[in-house]
């Protein structure tokens, strides 16, 4: 099994020296994720949003 | 299999088997990704010569080998569309271009970040990553192109011409580590033996990530491809069921 490579969560964060490269690594990482999933869902709700306004004004 | 092929690219069928696939999906990308990162993060060894900070590879890697992945993708729907006229296919064009080109600027920002402590400098002109840097202009011109139609159609033809063109791109991309003396890396080689460069401990969490960023890839894909049907279909009776559904649920509230 693998075993945690870190003497103490401290350690783990600092990243033996690294922290910053390594961390700004996955928040890039993450953030691009986040957008390309948000985006979508957003961008859905919108158009249902003015699908219905359509719809109303067509059987108004 | 050749029928459901042909299913998916009836818009209506391939909304409705997307809503049945989206929940597996997201369930095998979350478990995939997060063991690969975490083990990628804490569990493995770390490197004899860059120490904790090649754990950057985990992340850096698979994007670089998707963004390429992501562009053949491009490619491919393109020639579907331009042959075949289907209109799913250039959908899916259309929405891997913005995922391609986030993708690709990861890819890139990760690099940057791993060459500063590694190589003492963010950026250098050398082949790999001027090659990259032109797949992104790629991306982002297919991105603007497409928006300089008012018609579907043109704007649709236009960008699959121009994302075929940029295919020669990609073998240049792959093998610019041989081709030139290039101060990237070149090709990892996988092997299960115990003096191999790269030993299973290391590469098997980085296959769990590879998978995950693949099932986050799809995902993103279907999403961004159905909004584009609900847009074109609007006036299609079961996109207005569709709404209408919606509509009477969020009634409740």
């Amino acid at each position: 099994m693998p075993e945690f490579q870190f003497q103490s969560l401290a350690e783990f964060f600092a990243m033996g020296g690294y922290a910053k490269y390594v961390w700004s690594s996955y928040g890039v990482f993450a953030l691009m994720i986040a957008y390309n999933l948000i985006q979508p869902v957003l961008a859905k709700r919108r158009i249902i949003k003015a699908q219905k306004a359509r719809i109303q004004r067509n059987s108004a | 299999m050749w029928q459901w092929f042909l299913q998916l690219g009836s818009p209506r069928l391939f909304y409705s088997k997307t809503d049945r696939y989206l929940p597996w999906l997201s369930w095998i990308t979350v478990i995939l990704l997060g063991t690969g990162l975490a083990w990628g993060l804490a569990f493995t060894p770390p490197d004899y010569q860059m120490g904790e900070n090649y754990r950057i590879a985990y992340i850096h890697v698979p994007m670089a080998t998707l963004a390429m992945g992501c562009y053949a993708m491009m490619a491919c729907f393109s020639a579907g569309y331009l042959i075949w006229k289907i209109k799913v296919a250039d959908m899916i064009a259309k929405a891997c271009a913005p995922i391609g080109a986030s993708i690709t600027a990861v890819a890139l920002a990760t690099g940057s970040l791993w060459g500063i402590p590694t190589w003492g400098t963010w950026w250098i002109w050398d082949a790999r990553l001027t090659s990259t840097l032109i797949m992104l202009f790629l991306y982002v011109g297919i991105i603007a192109l497409r928006s300089a139609f008012d018609s579907i159609d043109s704007g649709a033809r236009a960008c699959a011409v121009l994302s075929l063109v940029g295919v020669v791109n990609l073998p240049i991309i792959k093998y610019s580590v041989d081709w030139w003396n290039t101060l990237h890396q070149g090709a990892s080689n996988l092997s299960l033996s115990d003096t191999a460069a790269n030993p299973p401990e290391v590469w098997i969490p980085a296959f769990f990530v590879g998978f995950g960023v693949l099932g986050f890839f799809l995902i993103a894909l279907i999403l961004r491809t159905r909004n584009e049907i609900l847009l074109r279909e609007r006036r299609a009776q079961w996109v207005s069921d569709l709404v209408e559904g919606n509509q009477k649920e969020s009634g409740h509230a």
